[in-house]
């Protein structure tokens, strides 16, 4: 199961095809991509161009047509469904583009969920404490008890954020984070997902369509028509 | 186990919000397991008195009785060396004082009366028996008598007044005789006598046609073996025309009024757990489909099925334990406090008290009802994949593969929850047939329905599209919708079974209790009236005055001799019918019409212009009676002719039908004998007093007996089982309709999502609302068209053979209930994306 060591992401020649009205679509083609641990990647590249869908082969959402993507030494292609959702709660956090918070919890609530998913053995009084220091580390802190409707754009991403990275996952997969948020807004949240991510030495594999946001990766991949190419020498 | 307690507690808070979604949930579940609670209440309590108390109700544990004579001494000493004996008489005679008359229900008691219970009256304090009060004192006879009978003859407690032509002494009033129950409805107000007081009534003739003079002997056994010692009585007894009843059986009428009701109910309460059942269903698909991204967030957090299922199972067993707990608190509460009422009703006192064992059963019903009918929705919760929170918020759940979830082990709970379901619904008729037949009735309409709505989005995919736009837009958002039309056709279509169903059999129990009575019953009877006298009484009934209807039937009194030939001596009766035609000379009518409180049980009545060989038709109880059938022959003797005429039908009528006939001959056999006439007199509403007190100046020699009142107890009994019976039905298609409210929120989500898009595009509120209504209107129709023969078929079956009742259909009320159906189910429809409607679409567009 462990092909590469020294990567917490390791595709090789992943391809990934959809079947639309009898015909195939390729989506992506021959795909290869390794991550170091701690490191920050940007995916970049026009819509439609597979980007999104990349991420999703990497969080196991989706299983690639061929090739091979092993993440944190896990196989993705030889786990079931439920060794995916094991696989996810121990390996990495998503911030979603959306946010996609639960309307009826609370800050604390939805933050203090995914701990108490990746590590059931806390207790509730453990999950709290640390759930309210995630918040409080994305400046949140005085807002546990809200529920996402009483929050800004940006504070509930910070929450997403916060929900990501709470039990330290050593991936963090990024969709877009910033897309729904106003710049300078966007910009604090980008801000604390580097500087949490350094903090805890959490790769991070960042889709966005913000070349500034991009800029600040390690590498930088353009996706284009469903190849990846590196284009970090061409910042 | 850590896990689990944080997935039930993140299920629960994740509940909070807008609580209003749950409500029709819960209201749903709560009405269902409120009606399974009262039914099961109600017939537990009725079946535990009748178990418990019915040899108090009959006033021993056997009852001998006949209608022509009383036991000879051999036939008295053979019942005594059983048990002890107690012999009573029930007769009507009529009642005179010097003020006024009264019709009168007599009951006249042995020395030993009564065996179990007691008589009640203010007057037996302390020492006194009812013997003292019953004696004989100075030649005059005591009584007890109704309070009410005392106010008609203008008389108190010490005066004298006459039965049936002999002075007796009112000693005292009468609160209540224990065997009141297994009497019957008895016409008149009630006066006890004692059997030697009752030796020595002049007149002991019945003043009514139907009505006779009952010879009963109740035995307080010796063994405890009722029905063994019924059988011995029997063959001891010879083939000497008893009828001998254990104590269950001589509730007799009440048990099959009792038993209709509580067949009804349980009806009712099947289907109220079946669609309270799709309720949940609809309810926690609509449910689920909204929650489809916190599913999929939970996913994507790594949360396996177990956790999503967990997290809503939580939910659903919160929701469940809210309604159901809401539910046996006004189910069990409202039979407690409708015990009284209800026992009123069926003649039967029971007092308000909880039982546990049909609240356990209405608790698991409802809590099996919504985990079955929650689990596909559960199962189809952890098949929504997180990938979806990538590509858009409008997510659902993939449809039920059905396939793969028959041939998994998830399949067991469901299989283990229908088992136990069975089991329950099985304790609660205690008809394992009628559970099964209706579990299969239900799956089939529900396959019917199914199947139906696939078939009609099918043929509109293929029809051109009609250029009337709004028809247009709401065929193809049928046509389009998939398996949301598909789930509220199949709901909206139980639901409209469920409603016509009710509405079917409401109508057909109305029919039954009240059918008898339904015809204007008369105030006034009276019986051996002359030409003339009828003649006058006609004047009397002219327009304008204050009789509404007057009616005369010819009577004149025979004898029946022989059945086929032999000799009545040698048939052996069975039932109380029977051995009163056998008492003697009986009355006697001839018809060219079936009277209109007569139905047909077999054979046919006569032309109106018949004039072939003698015809009778007999009442039904006389077929197994007698032992006779169509074709048979029987021989009266009247005024010293042998009359032998054919059994042409047997009738049915109420058995307050006393003032009809067993034997009714047809035209051209009896007229040339002298007959007197039976007239029956209907006053106008409010005027009763006013023709009686005419009638009485007018016609000084005929007594009339006011029955009217009487009748009017019985009628106001049935209509309180009636109106009963209307009031759960009611309740059941209240519930149906909340079923139907909620399958409408099935997609309602999508409907809104497509209201705001249109409405950016340029539709107005008119346009959107107008397509939704045409939508909902058209998805009711189609619904409508299999629920109705669905329903007209279920209630023609579940009326004529489980309750055996006649089927009545009343279109005009079947079609406005149908029409209203509809509207409301349009209107309800278009109600649902009234909001997206409404609000400024920009606020909704972003929730999209």
């Amino acid at each position: 199961m462990n092909t590469s060591n020294s990567s917490i992401i390791d595709a090789r020649d992943v391809t990934y095809s959809l079947e639309v009205a009898g015909r195939p679509l390729h989506i992506l083609r021959s795909v290869s991509l390794q991550v170091a641990p701690a490191e920050v990647v940007a995916i970049v590249g026009p819509s439609g161009s597979g980007k999104t869908s990349m991420l999703m082969l990497l969080a196991g959402l989706e299983r690639a047509t061929t090739g091979e993507i092993t993440v944190h030494n896990h196989a993705l292609g030889r786990l079931g469904e439920d060794d995916l959702a094991r696989f996810r709660r121990k390996t990495m956090g998503i911030v979603f583009q959306s946010f996609h918070l639960i309307p009826s919890l609370t800050a604390q609530d939805n933050v203090g969920l995914a701990l108490e998913i990746a590590q059931p053995e806390l207790s509730l009084h453990e999950v709290r404490e640390r759930a309210a220091a995630a918040l409080d580390a994305v400046g949140l802190g005085k807002r546990l008890d809200h529920r996402p409707s009483a929050l800004s754009g940006g504070e509930q991403q910070r929450v997403g954020l916060a929900r990501a990275m709470v039990a330290n996952p050593p991936l963090l997969l990024a969709d877009e984070p910033t897309g729904n948020l106003d710049q300078e807004t966007g910009a604090v949240v980008v801000e604390l997902m580097f500087d949490l991510a350094r903090r805890q030495n959490t790769a991070v594999v960042l889709i966005t369509h913000d070349p500034h946001l991009a800029e600040r990766a390690d590498r930088v991949f353009t996706m284009t028509a469903g190849e990846l190419v590196e284009t970090t020498a061409a910042r | 186990m850590r896990q689990i307690l944080a997935a039930i507690r993140i299920g629960l808070l994740d509940m909070r919000g807008d609580l209003r979604r749950f409500v029709l949930l819960v209201v749903c579940l709560a009405v269902g397991t409120a009606l399974i609670a009262g039914v099961n209440s109600v017939g537990a309590s009725i079946s535990r008195a009748i178990e418990t108390g019915a040899a108090e109700l009959m006033g021993g544990d056997v009852e001998l009785s006949r209608a022509d004579r009383v036991a000879t001494p051999e036939e008295l000493a053979i019942m005594e060396s059983f048990g002890r004996v107690a012999d009573t008489v029930d007769t009507n005679v009529r009642a005179e004082s010097e003020a006024a008359d009264a019709f009168v229900d007599l009951a006249a008691v042995g020395p030993a009366y009564p065996l179990l219970g007691q008589v009640v009256s203010p007057q037996l304090t302390g020492s006194t028996t009812l013997a003292e009060l019953l004696e004989i004192r100075e030649e005059v006879p005591g009584a007890l008598v109704d309070p009410l009978l005392l106010d008609q003859l203008q008389i108190a407690v010490g005066d004298t007044f006459s039965l049936g032509g002999t002075v007796f002494e009112a000693r005292g009033t009468l609160s209540r005789i224990p065997d009141t129950t297994v009497r019957g409805f008895r016409l008149g107000l009630t006066a006890l006598v004692s059997t030697e007081g009752f030796g020595v009534v002049s007149d002991r003739s019945s003043p009514l046609p139907g009505l006779g003079t009952w010879s009963r002997y109740k035995i307080l056994l010796s063994s405890s073996d009722a029905d063994a010692a019924r059988l011995a009585l029997d063959d001891a007894l010879g083939n000497g025309g008893w009828t001998i009843r254990s104590a269950r059986d001589a509730l007799g009428q009440m048990v099959r009024y009792y038993d209709l009701f509580m067949r009804f109910l349980v009806i009712v309460g099947l289907g109220s757990l079946l669609i309270g059942g799709v309720s949940v269903w609809t309810g926690m698909q609509a449910y689920i489909a909204e929650r489809a991204s916190v599913i999929a967030v939970l996913r994507a957090m790594g949360a396996g099925r177990p956790r999503i299922f967990i997290h809503f199972f939580a939910q659903v067993a919160a929701l469940a334990g809210v309604g159901v707990g809401a539910g046996l608190l006004l189910g069990g509460g409202g039979a407690f406090l409708a015990l009284p009422y209800v026992g009123r009703a069926v003649g039967i006192d029971l007092v308000p008290t909880l039982y546990l064992q049909p609240l356990l059963v209405a608790a698991g019903a409802g809590l099996l009802t919504a985990f079955a009918f929650a689990y596909l929705p559960l199962q189809q919760a952890q098949t929504i994949r997180p990938v979806l929170l990538f590509r858009s918020k409008g997510l659902s759940a993939p449809p039920a593969d059905w396939r793969a979830l028959l041939l998994s082990p998830q399949i067991l709970p469901l299989l283990l929850a229908a088992a136990a379901f069975f089991v329950l619904a099985w304790l609660m008729t205690g008809d394992w047939q009628l559970v099964a037949a209706f579990a299969v009735a239900s799956a089939a309409a529900a396959v019917v329905f199914e199947l139906f709505v696939r078939a009609i989005q099918s043929i509109l995919r293929r029809m051109p599209e009609p250029r009337f736009s709004l028809l247009r837009h709401a065929l193809r958002a049928i046509s389009g919708s998939g398996q949301n039309a598909a789930s509220v056709v199949v709901s909206a279509g139980m639901a409209l079974v469920m409603l016509i169903v009710v509405l079917v059999l409401q109508a057909n129990m109305r029919q039954e209790f009240l059918g008898a009575s339904a015809f204007d019953v008369p105030t006034l009877v009276a019986s051996d009236l002359f030409p003339d006298e009828v003649e006058l009484l006609e004047t009397l009934a002219a327009p304008g005055g204050t009789i509404e209807r007057f009616v005369s039937t010819p009577m004149l009194r025979g004898e029946l001799t022989a059945i086929n030939g032999t000799p009545v001596a040698e048939v052996r009766t069975r039932g109380p019918e029977a051995t009163f035609l056998l008492a003697g000379e009986v009355p006697l009518t001839f018809r060219s019409e079936m009277p209109f409180s007569s139905r047909l049980t077999a054979g046919e009545w006569w032309a109106p212009d018949y004039s072939g060989p003698g015809l009778v038709s007999l009442h039904q109880s006389l077929r197994s009676g007698l032992g006779v059938d169509l074709g048979d022959t029987l021989t009266f003797t009247i005024f010293g002719d042998p009359v032998t005429v054919t059994v042409a039908s047997f009738r049915d009528y109420s058995w307050q039908g006393g003032i009809d006939f067993l034997a009714t001959f047809s035209p051209g056999v009896l007229e040339s004998y002298p007959t007197t006439l039976f007239a029956a007199v209907t006053a106008l509403p409010g005027q009763e007093e006013a023709v009686e007190r005419q009638l009485a100046q007018d016609l000084p020699d005929i007594r009339f007996i006011a029955i009217g009142d009487t009748l009017k107890q019985i009628t106001d009994a049935l209509a309180q089982l009636s109106f009963a019976s209307a009031l759960i039905g009611g309740l059941a298609v209240g519930n149906g309709l909340l079923v139907l409210i909620g399958s409408l929120a099935t997609g309602r989500r999508q409907r809104e999502a497509d209201a705001v898009i249109t409405k950016v595009l340029g539709a107005t509120r008119l346009n959107l609302l107008g397509t939704a209504f045409t939508q909902f209107l058209i998805l009711a129709a189609l619904a409508a068209i299999p629920a109705t023969l669905l329903g007209i078929g279920l209630g023609f079956v579940v009326s004529m053979v489980m309750l055996n009742v006649d089927f009545v259909l009343n279109t005009d009320v079947l079609l406005v209930v149908l029409v209203a159906a509809l509207v409301i189910t349009g209107l309800l429809g278009s109600m649902t994306i009234l909001r997206a409607a409404s609000a400024r679409p920009a606020r909704l567009l972003r929730d999209l």
